[in-house]
């Protein structure tokens, strides 16, 4: 709006200067028309004609001195009638020239009447062959002072024009001179509005183009989500998050309510609850590598990479893996003698490896398992070798995806999710590592992997990975305070922890937790709280309220089932430990545990 | 030795040019290298009628602020000033007419331009009345640029004398 505003304005200032400059242009038209015809040369017509007369005079008056005898009087009548051409001339020059507007009509036809007149009848007087009379001389003398006078009226009248004239011309110049001025502002005015014009569109035309580039980079980035399959994943992550979460809840509580019975049940029934632990255990194992991938994709997984002896590693995997490959009817062999350091983080690099080697063992149908590694040039690769029924070339892409199951089309729940290859690959793509997969149906499948050779010298512990701590159910007596807004989570917390022989505190909210620590006359030393909490309330916060309330700095834990990559991150700031749902009370246990060792030791 | 040599070059130098044989039309005086009289004690060039002639004519037909078209003929000005070594454009040549008037012509292009000293208008010698004997006259129809205030002041009529500075 305010753009056409300016240009109208631009456009009406530009027509103003033009019409101006036209006005200008016709001023000074009229002025050089004034100011030639006003003349300095006429005044010298008029002096120059007046000092012909004159000599005129002068040579008349010298002949009139000379006697009739004189010797030189021819030459004298000679000068005579020449100074009467001359003067003849001047006449005719000034009748040509100046018969205009430099003086009154009146003055200027007196002078020409008078001048013809005279020249008219002295003319007969002229001729070689005339022989002048003192009184021809006398009438001669006194008719030029009758033409000089006239041309001094004459000159009088131009001096009057010629001040009304300079007048004339000066009003004209200063009327220039102002036009000029508005000319002058007007250009400026359409000058700088073009310019601020130029600059404005070209700030637009800037913003624009930023504009649209942002738009075919945020274009280009969605087209190829779309063409990557990105977005889905995106889409099935948040999904995936979100189902977790709710699933998770129950689950936990299922694991914590089978964990208390325990001691409880009948001999007979044991079997059963056996049965039911393992089917949790298994549904918890599911949840850990969905909860892995949301990791995974959040970008939560710091690398930390080390030296360190790949040998021991595999070596120690393979012991661990050994009794699961032989329960299976597998045997799982070892390959690879010499001393092999590697450089690269071994606690997700033996991930990557256990996960393949239990994808051989639950899927390849293999009776062999084969974990190498040597030395190729300066990498060690490792593989993953198994007699198995192989994978169709056509196939090799998709084992990789999520979901993905051959030779599972019933999705036989027992056999997992397919899972473990998805996390294999993100793992692998984290770490830089080039996975190989080599098979065809019948042969068996190949995974390898090359890493980077380390540094003996700088190793500095062997990493050992863990099986979980088998708990150690001692009486700590230290108080705890589990703040969660579900009643059976509450409920079933407060049984394992009372079956762990700790003293629970359930509430609801802080105000609740404090109610009851102050009827109890209890000091809590560790708070156990659900992230997402009623009334938008989060388990952190409520761990900072009751820090606050009690004025002691509480170790805390947040339990949650939100997996979602996003509240990951989030949650992995907060600088609280964080527990996962579902936990199994073993679990619970070794956390409770370090923590409260931990704080002991501060 | 050395001075009669000096009185020989000047003498050769000053009376270079043939005197004047009929009516002396046109007096180069001043800052000359040429002469052929003597006139208030100071060496003069005096050119009559056919000495003007003997330059050859150059002649055009033109219109003047003052006159309606006729043919001029005349002296280029140019080659006239030659002849006593003076120049319009280097050397400040003052032209008086018959009538007292004069007017420099340092301003004049008489290189580029035929500017001429006239001495005939349609075949006939110029008269007094019509402004002769002598006029410089310029080629106004054929250049209109030259139509200025300062050429029509230096288109001296009645021409008498040429004064080098």
């Amino acid at each position: 709006m305010a753009e056409r505003i300016l240009t109208f304005v631009l456009l009406i200032c530009a027509s103003l200067s033009v019409l101006v400059m036209w006005v200008v242009q016709s001023n000074i038209s009229t002025a050089r028309e004034t100011i030639t015809a006003d003349a300095p040369a006429a005044l010298n017509y008029l002096l120059q004609s007046d000092h012909n007369v004159d000599q005129f005079i002068d040579s008349i008056r010298e002949l009139q001195l000379a006697g009739t005898d004189d010797v030189s009087r021819a030459s004298m009548e000679l000068d005579v009638r020449n100074r009467f051409d001359v003067m003849w001339s001047s006449f005719y020059i000034f009748r040509m020239q100046f018969p205009m507007s430099t003086a009154s009509d009146v003055l200027t036809d007196d002078f020409i009447n008078n001048a013809e007149q005279f020249l008219k009848d002295a003319e007969p007087k002229m001729h070689p062959d005339h022989e002048y009379t003192s009184e021809d001389l006398s009438e001669l003398v006194k008719r030029s002072r009758s033409v000089s006078n006239a041309l001094k009226r004459l000159g009088h009248g131009y001096f009057i024009n010629a001040a009304e004239q300079t007048d004339a011309v000066e009003e004209q110049i200063s009327e220039l001179s102002g036009y000029m001025r508005i000319f002058i502002a007007l250009l400026m005015l359409t000058g700088g509005l073009g310019i601020g014009l130029l600059i404005r569109s070209n700030i637009r035309t800037n913003a624009l183009f930023h504009e649209a580039q942002s738009a075919r980079s945020e274009l280009a980035y969605t087209v190829d989500e779309l063409r990557s399959g990105r977005r889905e994943q995106k889409a099935k992550d948040s999904f995936i998050a979100s189902a977790s979460h709710d699933l998770r809840q129950p689950l936990h509580a299922l694991g914590l309510f089978l964990n208390s019975l325990k001691n409880e049940v009948k001999p007979s029934g044991r079997r059963a609850l056996s049965e039911a632990m393992e089917c949790a255990d298994a549904l918890n194992r599911l949840f850990n590598s969905m909860l892995d991938l949301s990791r995974l994709d959040a970008g939560v997984v710091a690398i930390e990479e080390e030296n360190f002896d790949l040998g021991e590693l595999l070596k120690n995997l393979h012991n661990q893996l050994k009794p699961s490959a032989s329960g299976h009817g597998i045997f799982l062999r070892l390959e690879g003698r010499e001393e092999a350091f590697a450089k690269t983080d071994p606690i997700l690099l033996s991930r990557i490896i256990r996960n393949l080697v239990e994808n051989a063992i639950a899927h390849s149908g293999a009776t062999n398992v084969t974990i190498e590694f040597r030395r190729v040039r300066d990498q060690f690769e490792i593989s993953v070798q198994d007699n198995g029924k192989g994978i169709d070339k056509k196939e090799h892409k998709a084992v990789f995806s999520e979901y993905y199951q051959i030779g599972n089309p019933e999705r036989d729940r027992s056999k997992g999710l397919g899972l473990g290859l998805s996390i294999v690959k993100r793992l692998s793509q984290l770490l830089d590592i080039d996975l190989k997969l080599r098979s065809s149906p019948g042969t068996g499948t190949r995974f390898s992997m090359t890493v980077p050779i380390g540094e003996a010298e700088a190793v500095q512990s062997i990493i050992i990975p863990s099986q979980p701590m088998k708990a150690e159910n001692r009486n700590y007596g230290a108080v705890i305070v589990v703040v969660d807004d579900d009643r059976s989570i509450r409920k079933a917390m407060g049984m394992t922890l009372d079956y762990l022989n700790y003293q629970s505190v359930c509430a609801e909210c802080t105000d609740e937790a404090l109610e009851l620590l102050a009827e109890r006359q209890l000091e809590p030393d560790l708070i156990i709280a659900d992230y997402r909490l009623r009334d938008h309330l989060t388990g952190d916060k409520v761990i900072q309220e009751l820090r606050a309330a009690i004025d002691r700095d509480i170790p805390g834990l947040i339990v949650t089932g939100d997996t979602s990559p996003q509240r990951v991150a989030e949650l992995a700031s907060t600088g609280i430990e964080i527990l996962h749902k579902p936990v199994e009370s073993d679990m619970l246990n070794a956390q409770i545990k370090e923590m409260l060792a931990a704080n002991e030791a501060a | 030795m050395c001075g009669v040599f000096a009185v020989g070059l000047m003498l050769n130098v000053a009376w270079a040019l043939d005197p004047a044989q009929g009516e002396v039309l046109l007096v180069i005086d001043g800052n000359i290298s040429a002469s052929n009289a003597m006139r208030d004690g100071q060496p003069v060039a005096e050119f009559d009628l056919d000495m003007l002639k003997a330059f050859g004519s150059t002649s055009y037909t033109t219109s003047t602020p003052w006159t309606v078209t006729s043919t001029f003929a005349g002296v280029r000005l140019n080659e006239l000033l030659a002849v006593v070594g003076a120049d319009v454009e280097k050397n400040k040549v003052k032209a008086f007419g018959l009538d007292d008037y004069w007017y420099y012509l340092d301003s004049v292009e008489a290189t580029k331009y035929p500017v001429i000293v006239a001495y005939e208008k349609n075949g006939k010698p110029l008269s007094l009345r019509e402004l002769g004997p002598l006029w410089i006259t310029f080629p106004w129809d054929e250049y209109p640029e030259l139509l200025t205030a300062k050429n029509k002041a230096a288109s001296v009529w009645q021409l008498v004398r040429l004064n080098v500075q």
